[in-house]
């Protein structure tokens, strides 16, 4: 008979139900209800509630420590058979690894890059407070212009009237500048020039002096640690003084630590911004653009649109401008480093790598998948019998999934070997300074290891799945095909073929337009042209100094100017003309120029004449100007016409044929010169293309002369435009191909994994056919036929993507170059020709096997 | 041998002394009643259950009529092995307690 006995609580049941081993549940449960009957049996059933709940509790770690070690018996299980399998298919693990680690190796450098970018200018205390402010000018012409370059008085008045503002800071340095003490002089150092509130606005921790007074007094600097070190040795510098450009000492009050790499600002040492109007110190008052940079220090939760409007009305008020409409905008300092306020900036670039990066790293798990997928009717068999040894399917999606999280976590490791191998490339490519050693930061360690764990889910989740959907029935009587799923491994390698292409084409276009930059026509002739950047001395000894460099056969000429024509970005707006429209607001860029400015650049002079010295005249009231502003003055003979420039009256004596004083995301804008022929600090020297090495030497000598420390090098106007203007296409180019590069490899790897596969499937057929008569080179085509078939049609899916990628890429410039049919042809056939040679290769071995070998078996 | 922790050799010997009515609540009633201490049913479990893989104990599922309501219980006895690894136990235990005399503390 049975007893009438009592049943756990429901909630306790429910309970143990998840906790306990499913096997021995149901004896465990037995137990419980044991114990719970007898307390029930001898005390109070609500005492026995409460203490059955005691025993629940209590025996909770101890089932919990049994799950664990079982589990960890499992997993030194699964981890045997991983490697078992990684030794068991040698030619299949080799791919995986060395594609995964590929692919993971360019994600961790590109993982690195990203963080190091997105550190820049955290160290600041009051980071998310400062801000940059810049203009923003708007011409009647409809077009707008951003100014980075602020005014003298801004900062001041700013900080007097707008009670947003905190604090506000003026900022600017400069290069050309030499520091002296006694004997030892340095040229190259960065002189930063800035108000007293710098330090308050901005956190650069202080060794020595207070940053309250450090740069109260006007003849005051502040050295970094390392410029204390070159000029001071282990003197303490505190007191003592330097030379400014052999005309003003200034005394050390205070030294900072050096500035951190990931720093927007940049400096050797920081000298009060008063400095620059010495020895009266008379502020100027107006309010023109100059090159300076205002910063300031907004209270805590500020709405930045908020006090751009405010700041607008406060300059407009103070300044009184005629014509232009200015407006004001914030630009914080966390984004300074990524953002530009033109739009785009270093994100874009960052973006565009990390994309690639990705897509490298699903080109080589695409492989993983398709590799794993192939070789199931290996594995089918291990399935057949775990499932009917009793394991589940998520026990084997665990087994499966395990497995590929292991091979990702031991490619991580390869990964971060090949990272080590090529960092300093890298290095030297971007100009940067990565290194393992940010492995301790927690961010990247955490980072690495989560690229790891994703490629090891993103590769082995479709695997898994697909693995343990074996019927056993099926698997174990020899029922399971191959080619059930293929096409899914169609669509795979069509999709990797396809991103392949179109990194192919990206970067000839991109390699193409950076062709298209460097040999288009300027306007000037830009071969054998030499600039040189001279320092304040040599600039006020130009004419001996231009003589010495004219005294060589092969110097054909030499001039000066303020600015050089790779980028021009300083604009007039006061000028006037007869006929101008009243208060409509133009505006003019404009340089100071010396004589033989246009014969050095070999600009052509369409009408009038170029500046002269049998001209007295010409250094005051003669304007050369270019096409586009005759244009814009709409003029029919703009020689002789009166002109106004910054006030002041003159003449038209030349047009200059247009040209691109700007890079070429730029159109040509209107132009004006003047000249100046004792003011610049830039020299060009137009040189003879023959023997070019000699007169570089006789330059170098020259300017030695007259700068004998100046580690300034005379460089070529090209040289210029490759590494300072077009850096970002550069690197862009560079490392697109090197990407490009790999994913092709980790395609091919992929596709020559594939192809081993299916030929070996397939051997049993060779050997039939070529015993019917099939020729070899039957059989190459009709296993290379399927391959061609997938890359013919990843072609035609990669062309439309890789175009509408390429008209967004070209879009930035305004001269670019044409892209025809001929490079998505071209790019196509070379992705072609890799993956048939791929593919011939292991048709060549399957058609190649002597039959008999292969049918003796049967 | 594999070193025994306490649990597990209490564990054998409660089985041990427990003959054929070796069964998770026996042997915690016996655990206790040598060295006064109530194990949780949890923390009895997972050595015994590991034992059973390791090939110390068998299991031999029964139905009792009227002690537990017609559950089924799950008995465990010694194997082979649980016997010598029982004896290796006490070879090993009165080989360290050789000539052990209760020390006497000066203060």
């Amino acid at each position: 008979m049975r007893r009438n006995y009592i049943k756990l609580p429901r909630l306790g049941f429910w309970l143990l139900r998840r906790v306990l081993p499913r096997q021995d549940f149901i004896y465990l449960n037995g137990n419980f209800e044991d114990i719970y009957e007898n307390l029930v049996h001898s005390e109070r059933r609500f005492k026995a509630g409460i203490w059955i709940w005691g025993e629940i509790f209590k025996s909770l770690p101890g089932f919990l420590c049994a799950a664990l070690y079982w589990r960890m018996m499992m997993f030194r299980n699964d981890f045997i058979m991983t490697l078992r399998n990684i030794r068991k298919h040698t030619l299949h693990s080799a791919i995986n690894i060395a594609g995964l680690s590929l692919g993971m190796g360019v994600c961790l450098l590109i993982f690195l890059w990203v963080q190091n970018e997105f550190g820049y200018d955290r160290f600041h205390v009051n980071r998310g407070e400062i801000a940059q402010v810049y203009s923003e000018t708007q011409y009647s012409s409809g077009s707008s212009q951003i100014f980075m370059g602020s005014y003298f008085p801004l900062a001041k008045v700013l900080k007097r009237e707008c009670p947003e503002v905190m604090n506000a800071v003026r900022y600017e340095f400069t290069t050309g500048l030499s520091l002296r003490r006694g004997e030892k002089q340095f040229m190259n150092d960065i002189v930063g020039l800035a108000d007293p509130t710098f330090f308050d606005v901005f956190s650069f921790p202080f060794i020595k002096g207070k940053p309250e007074t450090a740069l109260k007094e006007n003849y005051s600097v502040v050295l970094t640690e390392n410029m204390a070190k070159k000029y001071f040795g282990s003197e303490d510098p505190i007191g003592k003084t330097l030379t400014l450009d052999n005309e003003l000492d200034i005394q050390v009050t205070g030294v900072i630590e050096n500035v951190p790499p990931q720093s927007s600002l940049q400096f050797d040492c920081i000298a009060p911004y008063l400095l620059r109007f010495a020895p009266d110190f008379k502020e100027p008052e107006h309010w023109g653009g100059n090159p300076l940079e205002t910063y300031v220090l907004l209270h805590k939760n500020t709405d930045h649109v908020d006090v751009e409007k405010k700041i607008t009305s406060i300059v407009e008020k103070h300044a009184q401008w005629e014509t232009a409409k200015v407006t004001f905008h914030l630009h914080p300092l966390l984004k300074k480093h990524l953002y530009s306020p033109q739009g785009g900036g270093l994100i874009q670039t960052l973006v565009i790598f990390s994309a690639v990066a990705l897509f490298v790293l699903f080109i080589a798990c695409i492989n993983f998948m398709n590799l794993s997928t192939a070789k199931a009717v290996t594995r089918a068999k291990e399935v057949g019998v775990r499932k009917v040894v009793g394991a589940r399917k998520s026990d084997l999606i665990r087994q499966f999934f395990g497995e590929s999280l292991m091979l990702s976590l031991i490619t991580l490791v390869i990964a971060i070997a090949l990272l080590a191998a090529f960092l300093p490339t890298f290095n030297e490519l971007l100009d940067e300074q990565l290194s393992l050693r940010f492995l301790f930061k927690p961010v990247v360690a955490l980072g690495f290891l989560g690229i790891a764990l994703f490629t090891g889910a993103l590769a082995g989740i479709y695997p898994a799945l697909y693995l343990s959907s074996f019927q056993p029935g099926c698997i174990l009587r020899r029922m399971i095909r191959t080619g059930v799923k293929s096409s899914m491994r169609k669509i795979l390698v069509v999709v990797q073929f396809s991103l392949s292409i179109i990194m192919i084409i990206s970067t000839v276009v991109v390699f193409k337009q950076m062709g298209y930059v460097m040999s288009t026509d300027l306007g000037f002739d830009r071969e054998n042209l030499v600039v040189l950047q001279m320092s304040q001395s040599t600039q006020r000894q130009f004419e001996p100094f231009r003589n010495d460099l004219l005294n060589h056969p092969q110097v054909v000429s030499t001039t000066r100017s303020l600015q050089g024509p790779w980028h021009i970005g300083s604009t007039v707006s006061a000028v006037d003309w007869d006929g101008k429209v009243p208060d409509e607001s133009v505006s003019m860029h404009w340089d100071y120029v010396g004589y033989d400015y246009f014969k050095t650049f070999d600009m052509e002079i369409i009408e009038g004449r170029a500046f002269s010295k049998e001209f007295p005249t010409d250094q005051k009231e003669a304007y050369i100007v270019n096409e586009e502003a005759v244009k814009l003055m709409d003029m029919y003979v703009p020689v002789g016409e009166r002109l106004s420039v910054f006030r002041n009256e003159g003449k038209i004596i030349g047009v200059v044929k247009n040209f691109n004083f700007q890079p070429l995301y730029h159109q040509i804008k209107p132009f004006v010169f003047m000249l100046r022929p004792d003011t610049g600090s830039l020299a060009y020297v137009r040189i003879r293309p023959e023997n070019i090495s000699g007169t570089l030497e006789h330059i170098r000598n020259t300017f030695t002369k007259f700068e004998p420390d100046s580690l300034r090098d005379p460089m070529f106007f090209n040289d210029i435009l490759t590494r300072y203007i077009y850096t970002s296409e550069q690197q862009t180019g560079k490392i697109s191909s090197y990407f490009t590069i790999l994913a092709i490899l980790i395609s091919c790897l992929g596709l020559f994994g594939l192809a081993a596969f299916i030929a070996e499937r397939r051997t049993k057929e060779i050997g039939i056919r070529k015993v019917v008569g099939a020729s070899m080179k039957d059989v190459v085509f009709m296993l290379s036929k399927d391959f061609t078939k997938w890359v013919l049609l990843s072609n035609v899916i990669a062309w439309p993507v890789a175009y509408f990628v390429m008209q967004k890429f070209l879009e930035k410039y305004a001269f670019r170059t044409s892209i025809g049919i001929e490079v998505y042809v071209l790019s196509g056939l070379a992705a072609f020709a890799i993956a048939l040679l791929t593919v011939t290769y292991q048709a060549l071995r399957a058609a190649r096997a002597n039959p008999a070998d292969s049918l003796r078996y049967e | 041998m594999k070193n025994f922790t306490k649990k597990e050799e209490q564990i054998l010997l409660a089985i041990y002394h427990l003959g054929n009515e070796a069964y998770l609540i026996s042997i915690r009633e016996k655990i206790k009643k040598y060295t006064g201490k109530y194990y949780s049913v949890g923390t009895i479990y997972a050595p015994l259950n590991r034992l059973h893989v390791y090939g110390y104990l068998t299991v031999s599922v029964e139905k009792p009529e009227t002690s537990s309501g017609g559950k089924p219980i799950k008995y465990y006895r010694l194997t082979k092995k649980g016997c010598a690894a029982l004896k290796a136990i006490k070879k090993q235990n009165e080989l360290m307690w050789k000539g052990f005399d209760a020390p006497v503390f000066e203060d």
